[in-house]
């Protein structure tokens, strides 16, 4: 049920990554948080375009800058859906292209639940992620994991559009 | 006197709020009336105040006892001191009659203490405590310690501590406090998040979860020293340490196995074994006071539910059966029950369920309800509550009833820990 909503928080956040420059990502999120829904609503359905540009922004013109992208994930669950599939695609493509950086991959979570146990779903988040860009290729002693729980939301109200953006794992050069 | 509790199972009390989603348990429980009466000589009337106030707050706040107002006294405490008068005692209903007599013995303050039965017409004890200089309010907690523990025939909880977590933007501060809120210290600033204190069995040390460098690790706090030492920093989680009753191991949820499963770190040779083997979630984990099992939270069967694992052959029991959403197990420290958090369509309640999985009590629900912990005779629990944003920390009877806030609406409190 929550799926639409969760895949177009992903793609408006790569979208987004794609129109700005890498090394932003973080605060898009966070502007796709304010702008609300529909946002999401417009660049909803758009699956192969968006990570297309989602690969030409980390692919990026300028390899030394911090990239990082977000996938979102389902109540309780670590389940990769299509859309995150496609924005990992992208990231693992350009880990491939430079194999000189590593990155981390930072799980969380929306405030509901208990926050100890939320933090060991953070890391299945995590994890989950770490082992589909090693299926794409990716090296795994370049990939690092932490969970945070639900300790950093990006957003801080309540409510599924909030919650949706805060389940998610992202992904920074270290 | 236990069967005098039994006897006044009568009344019922009513929770201010009945939320939808769960059944909230109704005890019959009733206090015991108590008469309580202070004697000191007249240069003495602030330490008289203080023990009179502070005993009087102590058995009032752990809801076992209900103190009588000194003007329904027939009595005063001149005559009751010569001479116990049983009749009038009752008539007022007075369960049980304590008296104090204090004197000042060189710097250290004495009382000399009477507990009386005025329906059996009974001394049941009398004891005398003496007070370090400058310590009369540990001696007031040591006067309701005996006293609770002539009336229940259960050991009081009066001179423990508590400690919990006050987050302020980013960083997280480690607070100490008495069980009554006196005594109130910051012994730890300016943690990356803090999470899962953890009092170690002889009360000196904390085994807590923190992050530096944006990576988490497990810690023991020296509350004397201050010192802190890491013990577990694995990749990925390092989590939910809890300390043996024997001290002799930390439990702890670790990933870098590339799941999260319990693992035993042996405080004596610094080694680290693991504990659970199931591709599921394994967290939390909190010991039975004898040492022979932990239970946890797993979502082996889908969702988070409590399970025990026996430690001598690795036998694991599903405890909970009922709602989809279980997790945060404390065992009581008197073994029969475990407390944990339900949450049902976004509601969440504080439970208690007999360590075998019968008898789900749900206590108290409405905000977001998280960590709770056990006063060390297992009569009370400690939990934090998020309502509209501000995270309290809370106290209630292990049989259920009102809750009381322990900590203030302006500063955030979570993570509360009671000691041994």
């Amino acid at each position: 049920m929550n799926y639409k909503k969760y895949s177009m928080a992903g793609m408006a956040a790569i979208l987004c990554t794609g129109l700005l420059f890498a090394g932003c990502a973080k605060k898009e999120v966070a502007m796709t948080s304010s702008n609300g829904s529909q946002q999401q609503m417009s660049t909803s359905g758009n699956g192969t375009s968006a990570s297309t540009s989602g690969v030409n922004s980390s692919g990026g013109v300028n390899g030394e800058a911090a990239s990082s992208h977000s996938v979102y994930f389902a109540f309780d669950s670590s389940a990769l859906d299509t859309a995150a599939q496609s924005i990992l695609n992208a990231n693992a493509a350009w880990l491939k292209a430079n194999p000189g950086k590593r990155i981390a991959i930072e799980g969380n979570c929306d405030e509901r639940g208990s926050r100890e146990y939320n933090l060991a779903l953070g890391q299945r988040r995590a994890d989950s992620v770490r082992t589909y860009l090693v299926k794409q290729g990716v090296d795994a002693n370049r990939i690092d994991t932490v969970s945070f729980g639900e300790e950093r939301p990006v957003c801080k109200g309540t409510g599924e559009a909030c919650w949706a953006q805060n389940r998610r794992a992202d992904i920074v050069t270290r | 006197m236990r069967f005098l509790l039994i006897a006044l199972l009568t009344l019922f009390f009513m929770p201010p709020v009945q939320a939808a989603e769960f059944d909230i348990y109704q005890s019959g429980f009733k206090p015991l009336h108590l008469a309580w009466m202070v004697a000191a000589p007249t240069d003495e009337s602030d330490a008289k105040q203080l023990i009179h106030d502070v005993v009087r707050h102590d058995l009032n706040s752990s809801r076992s006892f209900s103190t009588l107002d000194p003007l329904s006294f027939l009595d005063n405490i001149e005559g009751t001191l010569k001479h116990v008068e049983y009749a009038d005692w009752r008539i007022i209903g007075a369960d049980i009659l304590a008296v104090c007599q204090l004197k000042r013995s060189g710097k250290r303050l004495q009382a000399q203490v009477q507990v009386y039965d005025p329906f059996r017409s009974k001394l049941l004890s009398r004891f005398q405590l003496t007070a370090a200089p400058k310590s009369e309010r540990t001696l007031a907690h040591a006067i309701a310690n005996r006293i609770y523990q002539t009336a229940t025939g259960i050991p009081g909880y009066f001179n423990s501590h508590i400690l919990y977590v006050r987050k302020h933007g980013d960083l997280a501060d480690l607070i100490y406090m008495d069980q009554d809120g006196a005594n109130k210290q910051t012994v730890g600033r300016n943690f990356t998040l803090l999470l899962s204190p953890d009092w170690s069995p002889n009360n000196q040390r904390v085994a807590l979860n923190t992050y530096v460098g944006d990576r988490p690790r497990l810690e023991i706090f020296d509350l004397a020293t201050g010192r802190r030492r890491t013990f577990g920093a694995f990749k990925g989680l390092n989590s939910t340490p809890e300390w043996s009753p024997d001290g002799h191991f930390i439990a702890a949820a670790l990933s870098y196995t590339g799941n999260t499963e319990i693992h035993l770190y042996n405080t004596r040779t610094k080694k680290w074994r693991q504990l659970t083997h199931n591709p599921a979630i394994d967290t939390t984990p909190t010991w039975s006071p004898d040492g022979k099992w932990i239970a946890f939270t797993s979502d082996r069967n889908g969702t988070p539910q409590i399970y025990r694992i026996r430690l001598s052959d690795g036998e694991v029991q599903r405890v909970t059966h009922s709602g989809s959403y279980n997790t945060s197990p404390s065992w009581s420290p008197r073994g029969d029950r475990i407390a944990l958090i339900a949450r049902k369509s976004w509601e969440y309640a504080l439970a208690t369920v007999r360590a075998d999985g019968g008898d789900l009590r749900y206590l108290v629900t409405t905000g977001h309800i998280e960590s709770p912990s056990w006063s060390p005779n297992g009569q009370m629990l400690l939990f934090s509550r998020e309502v509209k944003g501000v995270r309290r920390v809370y106290r209630i009877p292990s049989w259920g009833g009102r809750m009381e806030a322990i900590t203030g609406p302006g500063k955030d409190a979570s993570d509360p820990a009671w000691s041994h």
